[in-house]
């Protein structure tokens, strides 16, 4: 009898787990709209590939997804270069180049077809490396390919702890989303816990650290992702978004873009973009964005013309 | 090789497989590999000290039982093994501490002293187990227990993973017996082990870390720019921090433990609902309050004297005791500030005998100032100097404002503390334990997969290694 029930308590939890999981697997785009593109990037990619005249990949994460109006950008693009222009936009949120590496890897590298150009849309300090751990989930479900699981463990998860985590965020939708759940939920719960979290996570840094170590910062996935798209005959052209306060690209950033013969956009001299288009102090607003792309698809045919993509 | 790590649950299950078709004797032997594996897995010249005080004690204990009633030998036997576990203590833990602080002292008196510095690395879990294999010469010289026959069970004893770098720590009289008798794994184990485990490892991962991030951020800032509310909130979280913390562990091991049929002792009880200071140490770290009362305070006469030896053997007590957690000012305050708040508690309930039974509201005052004292004393045990505590105990007379920190810690004590606060409550109305395994099955079932997407989705963003281990 004490078997039993036992048992049954064990067998339910395992089916309320399973029910979930499939639950999440068959709904996760609703959950998050991140989670929705992340499931397009792939037909996004090779749409682009495919497509007619110049293909241009713009890439970055929500910096470039609130700053540039991509059917605008097309349209003027077409006129401009007076010829077809196939375009789309990969910008998943909170991603820098440790993700980017893997998912260019495994949704433009991979197919047969690929874009002419890749305009890669930047923050400041956005192109540095990070730790894995920081987005070992997302890595997990939507960026890596099985096949660069070995170069993601050699380079960036050493120990048997993070590849087991990597492992069960890969396995299981449950683990991976995980992180997209527990804000949805606190959100409701915590008031402005969007907000106010961050300042838990950050430390106060005292003056002496600060002055005396600061890393140098390292660039080794943006310099992979930047090899693999000359590898693959793609151009890349890197634009530095513009944000509240002008911020200068790093030397040994600039150096590495430049050495792999990137070109570099940099439209912010031309703008006048006060605060306000800044409602959430990183993304611009509607209006911002028009300003923006007007700018960019003024100086971007020059680019595309100088790249002889024609 | 965390509790909360995939390793060690890789590590257990193996462990597990391979133990259930031994026979005894092979479990033993697999145990013994297993623990000295699992604490090598830290730092494997650690090894040597834990080997070296199991062969010291064996030894000892031998010749305590052999040594029949020559009294001079078995005090000189007893005070080797003292000596010998007091004296890893002494160097690995307190050397550093007590060379400083001389340093300082001297420094003051306007010497320019250049001490010795050793730099040794602290052991894991050496506080723990040099108390526990003391326990057990020391029942030896009392004749409570037999020394063991085996030397290999004996080390086990010593050694056994589940709780060996943070307890409980268990007595010879009842580890013992279970190392050296075949053991049977029940359903009724599985039970235990099971809900001992997931709570142990919510209390962890869930309470614990999402409370360290509130208090590490308290604790890490310029004190001279906290609120009274942000310093008020950060010992709070500090409260629950330690406790999910220990008890997490504590359960962990308990669990761990039962699955292979061992039946650890309960180390904590609700101490949050204690009701004077003397109820909160029957409440928390139970194995350690008990070693106290047994090894230290007792031989120390207890209260068997003068109210005046009573309340110095009260004070010595409490003040080794914040010393056995760490070389720090810090805890010798802690169990200054303990052993203060108890003889006064004595002190007073002699003169105002407390009635025996309460009413609820009175209990839930008494609770409640009960809580506020040990949070007190969790702000010096918690603070990186005394200077730090001072500053913060200044800070806490006002004024009280919700700055953006103070939202955001107050909403995490509730969203992950009050959940854990109403079971304890319930619990402590059971009175008993392991209340939530005689209740329906389906609302158990209910109970776990509660604390299964709690840990899933809501395990703290940077995970806090235990603290105990450090002491």
């Amino acid at each position: 009898m004490k078997l039993n029930s036992e048992l049954l308590v064990v067998l339910s939890v395992l089916v309320l787990i399973f029910l979930v999981e499939a639950g999440l697997r068959q709904n996760q785009s609703l959950l998050s709209g991140d989670v929705a593109h992340l499931e397009t990037v792939d037909s996004i990619a090779a749409a682009v590939g495919r497509g007619d005249g110049i293909t241009v990949l713009f890439w970055g994460n929500s910096l470039i997804g609130a700053g540039l109006d991509l059917p605008a950008t097309t349209r003027a693009l077409g006129n401009t270069l007076d010829s077809e222009v196939s375009t789309g936009i990969v910008r998943p949120d909170g991603t820098t180049p440790l993700e980017w590496r893997y998912l260019f890897r495994k949704t433009v590298v991979a197919q047969e077809s690929r874009p002419d150009v890749l305009v890669l849309g930047f923050g400041p300090g956005h192109l540095r490396d990070r730790q894995a751990g920081v987005a070992l989930s997302r890595l997990a479900a939507h960026h890596v390919r099985s096949a660069d699981i070995p170069i993601l463990f050699a380079e960036e998860l050493a120990t048997f702890e993070s590849r087991a985590r990597f492992m069960a965020a890969r396995w299981l939708a449950i683990v991976a989303l995980g992180e997209r759940i527990r804000p949805r939920i606190m959100d409701l719960v915590v008031p402005r816990y969007t907000e106010l979290a961050p300042i838990l996570l950050r430390a106060p840094t005292p003056k002496e650290a600060l002055e005396t170590a600061r890393p140098s910062p390292e660039y080794r996935n943006l310099a992979a992702m930047l090899s693999d798209a000359q590898t693959a005959g793609i151009r890349v052209v890197a634009i530095p978004m513009p944000a509240p306060n002008y911020w200068s690209l790093d030397p040994e950033e600039r150096t590495i873009l430049l050495e792999a013969g990137a070109e570099i956009l940099d439209v912010r001299t031309h703008l006048i973009l006060s605060p306000e288009r800044f409602p959430d102090g990183e993304h611009l607003d509607s209006i911002g964005r028009q300003i923006f792309t007007a700018a960019l698809v003024e100086e971007l045919p020059l680019v595309l013309n100088r790249l002889a993509v024609r | 090789m965390l509790f909360n790590s995939f390793q060690f649950w890789l590590f257990f299950f193996a462990v597990l497989a391979i133990y259930y078709v031994l026979p005894h004797r092979g479990q033993n032997r697999l145990l013994l590999v297993a623990s000295y594996l699992f604490y090598g897995a830290w730092d494997w010249r650690f090894l040597s000290l834990i080997a070296f005080s199991t062969v010291v004690d064996f030894i000892v204990a031998r010749r305590l039982e052999a040594s029949g009633s020559t009294e001079g030998l078995r005090k000189r036997l007893v005070s080797l093994s003292v000596v010998v576990n007091l004296g890893l203590l002494g160097i690995f833990k307190y050397f550093g501490f007590f060379v400083t602080s001389a340093a300082d002292l001297l420094t003051a008196l306007g010497f320019n002293p250049n001490l010795p510095s050793l730099g040794i690395i602290l052991p894991v879990g050496i506080s723990f187990y040099t108390f526990q294999t003391m326990s057990y010469t020391l029942d030896v010289y009392r004749k409570e227990m037999k020394p063991a026959d085996d030397f290999l069970d004996f080390a086990l004893y010593v050694s056994f993973f589940p709780q060996l770098v943070a307890g409980p720590i268990e007595r010879g009289q009842r580890l013992l017996p279970q190392v050296t008798t075949p053991r049977r794994v029940a359903w009724e184990d599985f039970k235990i082990g099971l809900y001992c485990i997931l709570f142990g490892l919510f209390k962890k991962v869930v309470v614990a870390d999402n409370m360290a991030l509130v208090a590490n951020r308290v604790f890490s800032a310029d004190p001279t720019t906290l609120s009274a509310t942000e310093v008020l909130l950060g010992v709070y979280a500090f409260a629950f921090q330690i406790y999910g913390d220990f008890h997490g562990y504590s359960l962990i091991a308990q669990g761990t433990a039962r699955w292979m049929g061992f039946s650890l002792m309960d180390n904590f009880r609700q101490p949050y609902f204690a009701e004077s200071p003397q109820d909160f140490w029957r409440r928390w770290h139970i194995s350690l309050s008990t070693w106290l009362r047994d090894y230290l305070y007792i031989p120390l006469g207890g209260s068997r004297g003068t109210s005046k030896q009573t309340y110095r053997n009260l004070m010595t007590t409490m003040v080794l005791g914040g010393l056995w957690h760490g070389a720090n000012w810090t805890f010798v305050v802690w169990g200054t500030v303990h052993g203060t708040w108890l003889a006064i508690h004595r002190w007073l309930s002699a003169r105002f005998p407390p009635a025996p039974a309460r009413p609820w509201p009175t209990r839930a005052i008494r609770m409640f100032v009960t809580f506020q004292i040990v949070c007190v004393t969790w702000l010096f045990f918690r603070a990186e100097s005394v200077t730090q505590a001072m500053i913060f105990l200044s800070t806490l007379s006002g004024p009280y404002v919700w700055t953006d920190l103070a939202v955001i810690g107050f909403s995490l004590l509730t969203f992950f503390v009050v959940p854990m606060l109403i079971y304890e409550i319930w619990v402590e109305y059971k009175n008993d334990l392991f209340a939530l395994l005689t209740v329906a099955w389906p609302v158990r079932a209910a109970f776990y997969a509660a604390i299964v997407f709690y840990l899933l989705w809501f395990p703290a963003p940077v995970p806090s290694e235990f603290i105990y281990f450090q002491f």
